[in-house]
């Protein structure tokens, strides 16, 4: 039974850099990373501090972070949550060195659904954590940003566990989402349509083959709606497919 | 068109610019609240002109002067203000000014989560009074409010002191305890009005059009009055 939760949760996601640093041949300074193992299935998204010389590096540690911290802390049955953020932040930064940690500075959301089933969704920093249960009720993690834009917490700036955002769930029922982004696509959604959003993604871009998909996502990023945007752009879905859905 | 269309807003973010102008009785003496008026309305007419910029200058100036605090122009696009002249009378009710301008930051419908910092200038050329022109210390907890409340505090805020009878201690701790050392910038002559404007100007404009318009650059007046010098000859 556990297994074939498993084999149904799927996951997908794409990130485009803005359209500033397509024209000055920039990195991209956000990442994402869709992971599967022993530990479950998970989803990463990370934000590197614009104005952080290694912006760049620090996001894709925090993915590598959180793949890594979720294979040692899954194995030890009963370990608290909070023992999983800790151990992300030793490990990321143990990974950002010989850089300094304030200067690889990166934002760090993710979702993962571990062998019990259990879903387990953290958040910190700027961006959107989501999850869309199947019956369409929609739960936001975190509260509304203090203050504005580009002012973040995050991997390097974060001085305890307290300032992540967590949710967990006893099992992750078929038809129910979760969406993970980077600010430079929450700052500009709507807040009461984030629940539409997901059933979109999941509805509509869901069943199309992955480089496909892929390549469809990436190009609505990039011609993104709202004027003047800026930001990076990434985003990533974990959903319990229904049986009647094919696969990804 | 874009399938996010329906899920996202339709408004660019926004760089919030608001002005707190001393407009009391001193103020008429020496041509300061004709300079201040031009300095302004020079200043909104070019954040009016810039079209490629990354955030949306909205501008607000508050008043203190006769008849306490009011807002002279409510925060609004750069390119949709009408300019009318302040006039300078009564007395220094600065208190009421700090009072206003956190309500404004404050309140999420005027200011969005989303939009950049705004920016938050005081310039005045006298010590505080209450309304019967008196010296009071109200401004203390009215600052101290501002500096603590939740958003405002998040503000970059930059001042302005006008004449050797500017109050240095007031527009020193309004500046204080910011990501970096502010300082306060002294304007002895009309002609320095000016220059601080057109500083401004220039730092707003600059940073709307960066990747980054929410990083603040170092901030050295004498370096960049030496740059506004070179633009004007």
């Amino acid at each position: 039974m556990i297994k074939q939760v498993q084999n149904q949760v799927q996951w997908f996601g794409a990130s485009v850099k803005r359209p500033l640093h397509q024209r000055e041949k920039r990195l991209n300074e956000d990442a994402w990373q869709g992971i599967s193992g022993s530990f479950g299935t998970a989803i990463v998204v990370s934000d590197g501090m614009g104005s952080k010389p290694n912006a760049h590096l620090g996001a894709n540690m925090a993915c590598q972070a959180v793949k890594e911290a979720l294979r040692h802390w899954v194995k030890a049955e009963g370990a608290s949550p909070v023992i999983l953020l800790r151990l992300i932040h030793v490990l990321w930064s143990l990974k950002v060195i010989p850089a300094t940690e304030e200067d690889s500075a990166a934002t760090c959301l993710f979702a993962v659904v571990i062998p019990s089933g259990e879903l387990l969704v953290a958040k910190l920093g700027d961006g959107v954590a989501a999850i869309r249960e199947s019956g369409g009720v929609v739960t936001v993690l975190g509260e509304e940003r203090a203050g504005f834009c580009n002012q973040t917490t995050a991997l390097g700036i974060a001085k305890s566990t307290q300032e992540w955002s967590l949710i967990t769930r006893p099992c992750f029922t078929p038809g129910s989402a979760v969406f993970l982004a980077t600010d430079g696509i929450a700052d500009d959604l709507i807040v009461n349509k984030v629940g539409d959003l997901i059933k979109s993604l999941v509805e509509e871009f869901a069943p199309i083959p992955a480089k496909k998909r892929w390549r469809m996502l990436c190009q609505e990023l990039r011609n993104w709606p709202t004027p003047k945007h800026l930001d990076d752009k990434t985003l990533a879905v974990l959903w319990h497919q229904k049986e009647n859905l094919d696969g990804a | 068109m874009s399938k996010f269309n329906q899920f996202t807003v339709s408004a660019a973010k926004r760089m919030p610019v608001i002005i707190l102008a001393d407009i009391s009785g001193s103020m008429s003496v020496d041509g300061k609240i004709e300079t201040i008026n031009r300095a302004i309305a020079e200043m909104i007419a070019c954040f009016a002109e810039e079209v490629d910029v990354r955030a949306d200058i909205h501008v607000s100036v508050i008043t203190f002067g006769k008849g306490g605090a009011k807002i002279h122009i409510p925060l609004q696009e750069a390119a949709k203000i009408q300019w009318i002249d302040m006039e300078a009378a009564g007395s220094t009710p600065m208190d009421k000014a700090l009072e206003l301008v956190a309500e404004i930051v404050e309140d999420k419908n005027q200011i969005a989560s989303r939009d950049y910092h705004p920016n938050i200038i005081l310039v005045s050329d006298g010590q505080p009074t209450d309304e019967k022109g008196h010296p009071t210390e109200k401004w203390k907890p009215a600052l101290e409010e501002l500096l603590n409340s939740p958003r405002a505090s998040k503000t970059l805020r930059l001042a302005m002191g006008i004449g050797a009878d500017a109050d240095h201690e007031v527009l020193n701790e309004f500046v204080q305890h910011q990501q970096q050392n502010v300082p306060v910038f002294r304007a002895d002559e009309t002609n320095q009005i000016r220059l601080f404007f057109r500083w401004l100007t220039m730092s707003v404009t600059n940073r709307s059009r960066s990747a980054n318009p929410g990083n603040i650059s170092t901030i050295d007046f004498s370096n960049a009055f030496g740059n506004v010098d070179d633009i004007m000859f």
